[in-house]
């Protein structure tokens, strides 16, 4: 049992690990600032998600689960609401949005 | 924007500089690793006698024993320094950055702040309670209350100065002068300098790091914002005019 | 070759790198922003090297408040360079 929880676990976190990658990538490599704000909110999410629930797997008490799904809920807010205002800023600023040319 | 032009031009004349610096920090950094990995292997330092004295200072953890008990002393300077920081920021006399104009701003600012503000003060009270069994304590603390303070003032909540002016220097100074006057009183009464008396130091600890965070949580807030609250009474009486 | 001193020897390879950036960048913004994440790394090494509580303070302080700090900078060198207030000595 706990080499299966193990095996799920460390598939949870190669898959977060994947996520973080997948949003760098698209940090490094999207056109513009509208871009790159949706590649980094939710890929980074997703893969602190899995990264989450992989821990929690190993965590052995409910108490900790529990904490480590609320930093995640946290992230989450905070996450969407900073792209949020620096979509607006930039829009502010006069950023034009990426045409495919 | 770009980095000054002396700057950027000075890159190539003194490029000789450059390279001889380079090469004493490198020799600095090579030194340093050689002296930690040639230190003895059993760890001989004061972990010992630190825990050997747990029992008598009050807290079961040993960095807040050390911090607040065993070298008090540094701990009371470190805050001086903190507050003395402040009075150099203030002496520049900076007026309030000026905010971006109203319309643009979205409510989501406000959901957020509004939403994280009291967790951010909750985590501060954890923080500083389980500082005295776990990795916690006073500095810790009161840096995640001057992200709620840095909040509330990014987000518009609060104006930078209170009304009633001795509410903020009464926080800012407060930390300091319970730490001071706890001390003085004890040298007073016979003890050494910060020698806590038999049985009182865990709650004299507590009371000590209850001011520290609240006054570093305002001092670190304050150095954020910059401008003292008579240059905030200033540009507020200017946009009224 | 334990994973334990692999971690390591990025971190300990990733910290002078991420120092050069910083300092080296074209942009003074995006030196700030190197910086924060410099200040993360710092305190993940704290955490290696055994002191939580010194990382608890890195990352509140150098990364939140210092971060802070000089973005706020950034911004007053910004409006003043551009001839912001009529106050003589601020900006």
């Amino acid at each position: 049992m706990n080499v299966l929880l193990d095996v799920i676990s460390a598939g949870l976190l190669i898959a977060g690990a994947f996520f973080f990658l997948a949003g760098t990538v698209g940090l490094l490599r999207f056109p513009d600032v509208y871009n790159r704000l949706h590649a980094l909110t939710k890929a980074d999410n997703l893969g602190l998600g899995f990264v989450v629930l992989g821990l929690a797997l190993q965590s052995g008490s409910w108490a900790v689960a529990l904490k480590l799904l609320f930093i995640w809920l946290l992230v989450l807010i905070a996450g969407a609401s900073a792209a949020h205002l620096v979509a607006g800023s930039a829009l502010r600023d006069g950023v034009r949005l990426w045409e495919r040319r | 924007m770009q980095r000054p032009a002396s700057v950027r031009n000075g890159r190539r004349r003194y490029a000789p500089v450059r390279a001889v610096a380079a090469f004493l920090a490198a020799a600095v950094a090579l030194g340093l690793g050689w002296a930690v990995l040639s230190l003895p292997e059993p760890a001989t330092g004061l972990t010992g006698r630190v825990a050997a004295e747990m029992g008598n200072s009050g807290v079961s953890h040993p960095v807040t024993a050390v911090l607040l008990n065993f070298r008090g002393y540094d701990t009371l300077l470190e805050i001086g320094v903190l507050l003395l920081a402040l009075v150099g920021v203030w002496s520049l006399r900076l007026s309030p950055a000026r905010r971006s104009a109203e319309a643009a701003r979205t409510p989501v600012l406000g959901y957020l702040v509004r939403l994280l503000a009291p967790l951010i003060i909750l985590v501060t009270v954890y923080l500083l309670w389980a500082g005295s069994q776990q990795p916690g304590g006073a500095f810790q603390a009161g840096a995640v209350l001057a992200a709620a303070g840095e909040l509330l003032l990014l987000a518009g909540f609060v104006r930078g100065y209170f009304r009633r002016a001795w509410i903020l220097r009464l926080a800012l100074a407060g930390g300091f002068g319970v730490f001071l006057a706890i001390a003085g009183g004890l040298a007073l009464f016979g003890n050494d300098l910060l020698e806590y008396p038999e049985g009182t130091a865990y709650p004299l600890i507590l009371l000590i790091e209850g001011a520290l965070t609240v006054s570093i949580g305002f001092t670190l807030a304050a150095l954020f914002f910059g401008s003292p609250p008579e240059a905030v009474a200033e540009r507020a009486a200017e946009d009224e005019a | 070759m334990s994973t334990g001193l692999v971690f390591d020897a990025l971190l300990a390879g990733a910290l002078p790198l991420l120092t050069w950036r910083v300092l080296a960048a074209r942009e003074l913004f995006t030196s700030v922003i190197l910086f924060i994440a410099l200040g993360l790394l710092v305190s993940l090494a704290y955490v290696r090297l055994a002191a939580p509580d010194v990382a608890l303070a890195e990352a509140a302080i150098g990364a939140g408040v210092t971060g802070a700090l000089l973005l706020d900078t950034l911004a007053r060198i910004g409006e003043w360079r551009r001839g912001g207030d009529d106050d003589a000595a601020s900006g």
